[in-house]
């Protein structure tokens, strides 16, 4: 008969490991679980996908659309519109003449496009509007 | 129609490994070490076939996916013709006596890390900010059935955001493989393809630590390995659907593919350069891991005088390292952090000391945060290192040696970016850094601990109840294992 004998020595610093590494791994499990509860969707990437669904179906096939907004070009939240309208691709300088309006809070559209030599086509309701350049 | 295309990727890389590697006792290993380098092996093949079939063919959906059924009938074949394995006899694989309690142990720690995964990906299921702003957003632009596709890699994508958004340069395995489930899937955007790939690569990472040091250094430094890794804030950014957990597969599952072609055959290497191959198709930091880790292995090569070694291993890694470079240089935008840097900023950059501190700093805080306190994978392995002393015959070993200096180059070379990166710094390191430890833990692991005597190699067993046959009398006998 085999009996296995294991040094006191490396049994101790495998036991010591392995109850360390399971405090961290409890350690970040508790932390981690406490923020989850407040970082839902921490930049609304699914509610944007939401408020621009029906501009996305509405938008011509392979379309390269200009951007406005209330907010400037704040990355954030122009890139989750980007997210959200792929495949149509934001530009600076859109071919196509149209540009995506996303607002934060309700605005005369039309005065705002007026302003930004734009013409309102449509509102798409929660801050979603759909403009065409009127001039160069 | 995602878990089809999921289980058709894993059984092509499935395959690939049957073919290339021998059968591992006992069967747990084997199982596991091909399973998970399957996983990950054939999401790299079948992203890189899958963005070929599209520049070459074009996007359609059908060719897509008969193309992969070629591929899969390939792995079956050659599966079939090298069915006959030797048989490799992973000895200390197996536990014994009071080694079986690190079982529960690591259990333990899975049963806290699957549902850390499962909430956090309920809570933000559109992962982290660099899932949906660059890679689940090229993968949407990739996976479209006309030729809207290739603005996954245009010049103008995202450019309105500002230069630090513009990643179409970033290379394409995490974007193709993503946009290929959702080829196959028929719908282009849902979120659970990202979160199959975020689960798959981070279940593969440890299957592929656990089970290469199962086979090359027994139960013990496999299980504390797949402890001290679920320990780390690998487990926090798993669920971030970043590309650092993939290449972080690449790059463990390279080294474990070196040492176990090192400890039997050559052709393994193949596998080796696949994954480093992959490395450099899945991130930017992969290319700079492929030139050194290449350089690695042409100097254990030279060490050991084994030229073969090295042409099988450029063998595996040609075809994915062109594909990433190809597209570096012919189809990618020059958009990248440091494509527009001038040299003589550059140049200002590396003589600015006060950056230097600063890193340091920013690595040394970082690195610290790494763990909860005193339970740090660091500490863990020094702890180890104490109780378990290194062997020196071991760190003597070419294959070793270049590993390890390949892996502390890389480091070295995340320190280098950093002093050299044209963007703001403090936003560069703030933005980055953590990721950059989740993708190396994997692999300093399995390095480190490679290194150690392990428990196994350190026991006495006793023979009981020995009849002597001169005397005739009962004796204990001890024999080291």
């Amino acid at each position: 008969m085999q009996t296995v004998h294991y040094p006191t020595r490396a049994l101790l610093g495998l036991g010591a490991v392995a109850l360390l590494s399971l405090y961290a791994a409890f350690s970040f499990y508790s932390q981690q679980i406490e923020r989850n509860k407040i970082q839902k969707d921490a930049y609304q990437v699914g509610a944007e996908e939401q408020r621009l669904e029906a501009l996305k179906k509405e938008l011509p096939p392979g379309a390269m659309v200009g951007y406005v907004s209330d907010l400037g070009n704040e990355a954030g939240i122009l890139l989750a519109a980007q997210y959200a309208l792929v495949p149509a691709l934001l530009v600076e300088r859109p071919p196509s003449g149209l540009v995506v309006g996303n607002f934060s809070r309700p605005t005369d559209y039309v005065e705002f496009g007026r302003a930004h030599g734009l013409l309102l086509l449509k509102d798409y309701g929660y801050g979603v509007t759909l403009f065409r350049k009127t001039g160069p | 129609m995602l878990i089809v295309s999921l289980l058709s990727s894993t059984a092509i890389g499935y395959l690939l490994a049957r073919v290339l590697l021998p059968v591992y006792k006992p069967a747990w290993t084997d199982l596991l070490l091909k399973v998970s380098l399957g996983a990950g092996l054939g999401a790299g093949v079948t992203s890189g076939f899958y963005f070929s079939t599209r520049i070459l063919i074009g996007p359609s959906r059908a060719i897509s996916i008969a193309t992969e059924f070629l591929l899969l009938a390939s792995a079956a074949a050659g599966f079939w013709l090298a069915r006959r394995k030797r048989i490799v006899i992973a000895a200390h694989a197996v536990p014994c006596g009071l080694l079986w309690s690190l079982l529960p142990a690591f259990a333990v720690a899975l049963a806290l890390a699957v549902p850390l995964f499962l909430d956090s990906t309920a809570s933000n299921p559109y992962g982290a900010w660099d899932a949906w702003a660059i890679w689940n957003q090229r993968a949407r632009f990739l996976a479209q059935p006309d030729e809207s596709w290739r603005r996954a890699f245009s010049p103008l994508l995202n450019q309105i955001a500002g230069a630090g958004a513009a990643h179409g340069d970033y290379p394409m395995l995490l974007s193709g493989y993503i946009a290929r489930c959702w080829t196959w899937m028929d719908s282009i955007g849902g979120v659970a393809a990202p979160i199959a790939t975020a689960a798959l690569f981070s279940a593969a990472t440890v299957g592929v630590l656990v089970s290469a040091l199962a086979i090359l250094r027994g139960w013990s430094m496999a299980m504390i390995a797949g402890l001290i890794l679920l320990g780390t804030a690998f487990q926090l950014i798993s669920p971030w659907q970043y590309a650092d957990i993939p290449i972080g597969f690449y790059y463990v599952s390279s080294f474990a593919l070196i040492q176990l072609a090192d400890a039997d055959s050559q052709r393994i290497l193949v596998l080796a350069g696949l994954a480093t191959g992959l490395a450099a198709w899945t991130k930017n930091e992969g290319l700079l891991f492929a030139l050194l880790l290449t350089c690695a292995v042409a100097v254990n090569g030279f060490m050991s005088k084994n030229w073969r070694g090295m042409a099988v291993f450029a063998m595996g890694a040609a075809a994915p390292l062109a594909l990433a470079v190809c597209f570096k240089f012919f189809m990618a935008p020059p958009t990248g952090t440091f494509g527009q840097a001038s040299l003589g900023d550059t140049m200002h950059r590396l003589v600015e000391w006060s950056r230097y501190l600063k890193i340091a700093k920013a690595f040394w805080i970082e690195g610290v945060a790494q763990g909860a306190g005193i339970a740090h994978p660091i500490l863990c392995l020094a702890a180890l290192g104490a109780c378990l002393k290194v062997s020196m015959e071991r760190l003597r070993q070419p294959v070793i040696i270049c590993s390890l200096a390949a892996l502390l180059a890389v480091y070295a070379g995340y320190f280098c970016a950093y002093v050299i990166t044209p963007l703001d710094l403090n936003w560069h390191l703030n933005t980055s850094l953590d990721r950059l430890y989740a993708q190396l833990w994997p692999s300093l692991l399995f390095l480190v601990l490679g290194i150690f005597k392990t428990a196994e190699e350190l026991a006495t067993t006793t023979l009981t109840n020995q009849r002597d046959r001169t005397t005739g009398r009962t004796k204990n006998k001890k024999v080291k294992r």
